[in-house]
């Protein structure tokens, strides 16, 4: 068998190790793109912490918005990563495809590098939660649901949600032929997203049936959750310096209400797997959907 | 899609002895056994054959078979030919085998294999009797059966012969495949007697006692001079999207390419240069009707092997803008050359590719930073690193000046004289069609390209009465004059 590999032709392993090498060279030596990549969430955090933080943490509104505009920058976030990726090079691959590349080695390579930029913008981005607590003086919740502190669940969270936007990018990169369409797709996506996440409008019937296919949705379930955003009173609550309904009423049920946000560790698993399996399949879809590469004419 | 225009070929085994006939001089060959009498034009030197066994005949259908009426018959693909007097001949297709036979005795035969493949006449006997394991690929230093050809893997085979006389051939992973009896096997196949072994464009014919191959250098040497391109082009349609039903592109284009050469395709727009560009290399050939035959090879049956050997630079700069030019035919030459290529020949062809295209100065320069005609290079190195045998350039000289165009041609010229390379290059100032060796020239008549001159830019002038400059306008007026 030693000898057998020795000869072996490029097989998959080392053309997808050639392409996430081709792939890394190529996002390092984009540096501004890079750069604003980089920024954005440390923008994003900054706005969290200096304008959406105040009163997170402190009512259920404002942490309910707290969390909407995370969900929102880690959607845009992912996105803008990777909606030019494949179409920007659709060329190469069509080129490179008559000679023998293996689509899914290509976009694994893209995926897993993608991978790697949405963990360091979502440790950003996670960071912003200390921001709030530390600069608008609102404790955190002292425990996760899942794990002993709530900035791990929160960073798996926004990690997930921002690669499921992140893959949804890429799938819509081998979807589109020009670079412009995908740029004006971009922000209408974000758009449905937003308007279905469940937290700009109440979603009834259609609309609420559509929203379960949203990331965004799951995004608001999954932070919500772990912010406990149920525990915290009404703004209205808090300036009338009324006692919390809950406290008021401590055996009324709330789940039909808020039971997006419900605290238990079941929910917060089940967010994080439907956010999994988006990837998975925003990943799939846009392997399958590259190969009309090869129809491409000039 | 019928290919009538294909030389054919025979491949004949009888006593040991292997011998390759090509069906390319007439249109009906006699098979028998010579005597005093009779003159067949290919002998079947065996006591069993009689003088006059059979005919191949060249009919509108492709080549056919008849018996007449031989003593001991004749099978086609293990069946017994019927002898009627007034019988129709048999079609034959690619890969049919006909054999002969004393009826007492089918392990002594004359066996004569059809092809279209492209077959040489040098053939190289290989002994089994010993060998337990035998390795077939390029690799000299550890092949046991070496071919030189660019498309077979370093080992891309191996044959296992086991004590019962049995063999196995296992493809070793090879980039183009191992195929038997025209299917291609994966992993790998027990092999019987007779059957038919392709590694890329390389024949071989297994047998118990040996492997008969057609011998690699005569083949290197024989394809000289010869044409890497064979096409007759009936006609390319695609589906109108305006008015539904289809249009036709182009019609009856018939262009022969010799190997080495340096050929413009010319043509105004709409002319279809692209289109029979894309039909040449085997990029877009649905809709089309006719034959594209590479080295004598259908080019559209065998796309999946062969288009390795077909290097396509699109007229788009198609490369990794950020990446320094080293760095990208380094990508290019690991994902495009064949399985095992070490890592000094992947050096060592860069290095060469480089220095073809005269890219030294800017090697390590970011691609963006390179001038155009720098770019145009880039653009073509990344086909010629991996060492094609025809490269196909869509209007590589866009946008360049004069000056970087002659600089263009002349490499161009330099790798078909240099490294045997044939290119074909759409152009549209003809001011240096001194560099080609052939120009093609297309026009458009009723909105459909039509081939209108295909021979050296001398004969063209001839041809037109006039110079290239000058017969864009002829063609313009009267397209119908000088339609072939």
């Amino acid at each position: 068998m030693g000898e057998k590999q020795e000869w072996q032709r490029i097989g998959a392993w080392q053309e997808f190790q050639v392409l996430t090498e081709q792939y890394f060279r190529i996002l390092m030596s984009d540096k501004r793109n890079l750069m604003v990549s980089l920024l954005f969430p440390v923008l994003a955090a900054a706005i969290e912490v200096g304008i959406a933080g105040k009163d997170m943490f402190y009512t259920f509104e404002n942490t309910k918005s707290g969390c909407f505009v995370l969900v929102s920058a880690a959607i845009w976030g992912g996105l803008f990563n990777s909606i030019q990726t494949v179409v920007r090079e659709r060329d190469n691959i069509k080129r490179a495809y008559v000679t023998g590349l293996r689509f899914y080695c290509y976009i694994f390579s893209r995926a897993l590098l993608q991978l790697a930029l949405c963990v360091i913008q979502s440790f950003v981005l996670t960071l912003s939660f200390l921001g709030v607590s530390a600069v608008w003086d609102h404790n955190l919740p002292s425990q996760g649901i899942i794990f002993s502190g709530v900035l791990p669940e929160f960073f798996v969270t926004i990690l997930l949600l921002m690669y499921a936007a992140d893959m949804m990018g890429l799938m819509i990169s081998c979807i589109v032929r020009k670079t412009e369409t995908a740029n004006v797709l971009a922000p209408y996506i974000l758009i449905v997203q937003l308007i279905f996440s469940g937290i700009l409008f109440k979603l009834e019937d259609t609309s609420k049936m559509i929203s379960y296919l949203m990331i965004s949705r799951w995004g608001m379930e999954g932070l919500g959750s772990s912010c406990n955003v149920n525990h915290y009173p009404l703004r209205i609550e808090r300036s009338s310096k009324m006692k919390p309904v809950y406290e008021v009423f401590p055996n009324l049920d709330l789940s039909s209400s808020d039971s997006m946000f419900d605290h238990n560790s079941e929910h917060l698993l089940k967010v994080w797997l439907i956010l999994l399996v988006f990837s998975i399949v925003f990943l799939v879809v846009g392997d399958l959907l590259l190969h009309r590469v090869s129809r491409d004419t000039r | 899609m019928k290919n009538k225009d294909h030389a054919y070929y025979l491949l004949i085994l009888i006593d040991g002895h292997i011998s390759t006939y090509s069906l390319s001089s007439k249109d009906c060959f006699l098979l028998g056994r010579k005597t005093a009498h009779t003159m067949p034009d290919i002998d079947l030197k065996a006591g069993y054959v009689s003088r006059e066994h059979g005919k191949l005949i060249k009919t509108e259908n492709g080549w056919s078979f008849q018996e007449m009426g031989s003593t001991n018959g004749t099978y086609l693909n293990g069946h017994k030919v019927q002898y009627e007097e007034n019988d129709c001949p048999i079609v034959l297709a690619d890969g049919d085998v006909l054999t002969i036979c004393k009826s007492a005795d089918i392990q002594e035969q004359v066996w004569i294999y059809f092809t279209k493949w492209q077959l040489q006449p040098v053939w190289v006997k290989y002994s089994l009797a010993e060998e337990k394991t035998v390795r077939i690929g390029r690799d000299h230093d550890n092949d046991d059966v070496v071919l030189e050809n660019e498309c077979v893997s370093r080992t891309h085979a191996i044959l296992f012969l086991d004590s019962d006389g049995n063999c196995t051939l296992r493809d070793n992973d090879s980039m183009n495949g191992v195929i038997v009896n025209k299917r291609t096997i994966r992993g790998s196949c027990v092999l019987k007697n007779m059957d038919v072994i392709h590694l890329t464009d390389c024949t071989m014919v297994y047998t118990k006692d040996y492997l008969y191959y057609e011998e690699p250098q005569q083949w290197k040497n024989a394809s000289k001079g010869k044409y890497i391109l064979q096409a007759h082009i009936h006609s390319k349609k695609v589906v109108d999207r305006n008015g539904g039903g289809q249009k036709e592109l182009i019609r009856d284009v018939k262009v022969n390419i010799e190997e080495g050469s340096l050929v413009a395709l010319l043509g105004g727009s709409g002319a279809g240069k692209t289109t029979v560009m894309n039909c040449l290399n085997g990029m877009d050939t649905v809709g089309m009707e006719g034959s594209v035959l590479f080295y004598g090879e259908d080019l559209i049956a065998g796309f999946h092997r062969l288009k390795y050997l077909i290097g396509s630079v699109p007229q788009k700069e198609v490369f990794h803008e950020m990446l320094t030019v080293e760095e990208e035919l380094k990508e290019a030459a690991i994902l495009r050359l064949p399985s095992g290529t070490p890592k000094k020949e992947v050096e060592s062809r860069i290095d060469r590719t480089i220095h073809q295209l005269g890219l030294e100065h800017v090697r390590k320069n970011r691609i963006s930073l390179c001038s155009g005609g720098e770019k145009r290079r880039v653009n073509i190195a990344i086909d010629l690193v991996a060492d094609r045998k025809l490269l196909c350039l869509d209007e590589p000289d866009a946008g360049l000046d004069p000056g970087m165009k002659q600089e263009l041609f002349s490499i161009l010229r330099k790798l078909t004289r240099e490294e045997g390379k044939s290119i074909l290059v759409i152009i549209h100032d003809v001011s240096e069609l001194q560099y080609f060796d052939q120009i093609i020239m297309m026009t458009k008549l009723n909105n459909v390209g039509r081939l209108a001159f295909a021979g050296s830019p001398k004969e063209a002038e001839q041809y037109f009465g006039t110079t290239i400059k000058d017969a864009y306008s002829l063609l313009d007026g009267n397209p119908e004059k000088y339609i072939q």
